[in-house]
């Protein structure tokens, strides 16, 4: 009985840290699924299972920091395997292919259009790279640590990420 | 030649994210004077930051606050076999889970939250987890509208795992992973309220074709209009076998 009882105080404890981390980041780790994915409901779903991830975590492990890295870390691997396992890439340009369910009309700027589209054509491990840096305004240095590979190589993802972008704005311009 | 390009790609990888030292800029013109290739690929440091600026402003016009689901236009009905956990911060007994039952006739299942045997303390909170998932889903039947559920779901393949499918009166295990019913090898949701948690829900979940819940309806209250609630947010927030009916 008393077990019992203090067997669930680090549940309590845990989904008191998973709340204060979904407070801070749902709607952010949301938006940046949304721009990998291209669809609202599966980023959704996606940040969901993170904060059920990190709640499990806590779990196990009461005392582990969790951090904003973490957590899009998470995301980042959730987002790329689940591209992978589509194969074909649902990454939806906007309304150029009628993906109006995941974003608003005031929404639909030229330039988010052109980033989805641009995003679509990618790979997810450029895709993540330039959203993690210059969308979701992390350093080369800190997204590294999440995709966990070297500055050098964001770097070089985010030029390559560019190199499509700059393509795909000249060809609706 | 390839090398250096190599190497002018991090360099415009370092610009586009303004993190080049000027040292590292300088080179970067030093190569495209000799590389006309990189010239047309990715363009002069003004081209760089003229690209990134679409990002800054894709990023500006982001209004999305994710909270309510959206709802799509086409669906059908599945039942739900849906479980729920009982976590409490502070109870006493061990909370207990749960039964699955099938109704008869109705295409419903029942939730049946776990009686408790010490009184509730006021701070206690509810988690529901939705387990599509003791079993696998099977494939929607196809002429729901004529209520053809009455087939075994359990015919679908046997579960994989480690997900019993748990009996009314038996302990629920420790709360960690393995505990945690998944479909296809995920969980599914977490929903947390304050109450205190007995009774049975029915409930319906419309799936459309991608999988995505479009609706749940409450076909039989548990009595506790938010243990009601609480079952269809986390039902509301799983993932279906997605519908095979045409629109």
């Amino acid at each position: 009985m008393e077990e019992a009882y203090l067997a669930a105080q680090p549940a309590a404890a845990a989904q008191a840290r998973v709340d204060a981390l979904a407070r801070e980041y749902h709607t952010k780790l949301a938006r940046y699924l949304r721009r990998m994915l291209g669809d609202s409901e599966l980023a959704l779903d996606l940040t969901q299972e993170v904060f059920l991830a990190a709640y499990r975590t806590l779990q196990r492990d009461p005392e582990r920091p969790l951090t904003a890295g973490w957590l899009y870390k998470t995301a980042t691997n959730g987002a790329i395997s689940q591209l992978r396992r589509r194969r074909i890439v649902r990454m939806l340009p906007l309304e150029r292919e009628g993906d109006d369910r995941s974003w608003r009309i005031d929404e639909r700027s030229a330039a988010s259009l052109d980033l989805q589209a641009a995003l679509a054509k990618l790979p997810p491990e450029q895709a993540a790279a330039i959203v993690l840096t210059s969308y979701a305004g992390y350093s080369s240095g800190e997204a590294a640590a999440m995709l966990g590979t070297t500055p050098d190589a964001v770097r070089q993802r985010v030029c390559r990420a560019m190199k499509i972008l700059r393509s795909v704005m000249t060809e609706y311009t | 030649m390839k090398e250096r390009c190599a190497r002018a790609e991090v360099l415009a990888g370092a610009i586009a994210l303004d993190e080049a030292s000027a040292a590292e800029r300088e080179e970067y013109r030093n190569h495209l004077a000799t590389c006309p290739s990189c010239v047309r690929a990715f363009g002069g440091e003004r081209e760089i930051e003229r690209v990134m600026t679409r990002v800054a402003h894709a990023r500006a016009a982001e209004t999305w606050e994710p909270l309510p689901r959206r709802r799509a236009s086409h669906a059908h009905v599945i039942p739900l076999r849906a479980a729920a956990i009982v976590l409490a911060g502070a109870i006493v007994f061990a909370p207990q889970v749960v039964a699955v039952e099938r109704m008869a006739v109705v295409p419903t299942y029942r939730v049946v939250l776990a009686r408790q045997t010490a009184p509730p303390r006021p701070a206690q909170r509810l988690i529901v987890v939705p387990s599509i998932a003791s079993t696998p889903i099977p494939a929607p039947a196809r002429n729901v509208a004529a209520g053809a559920f009455d087939e075994p779901v359990a015919q679908a393949t046997a579960p994989a795992s480690n997900v019993p499918i748990w009996r009314r009166d038996e302990a629920m295990p420790a709360q960690n992973e393995t505990s945690i019913p998944v479909f296809s090898g995920r969980a599914d949701s977490i929903v947390m309220m304050q109450a205190p948690a007995d009774g049975t829900t029915g409930i319906e979940i419309a799936v459309d074709g991608h999988g995505a819940p479009v609706r749940c309806t409450v076909t039989k209250s548990s009595g506790r209009p938010e243990v009601d609630a609480a079952v269809c947010k986390a039902a509301m927030s799983a993932r279906y076998a997605p519908s095979q009916q045409r629109r």
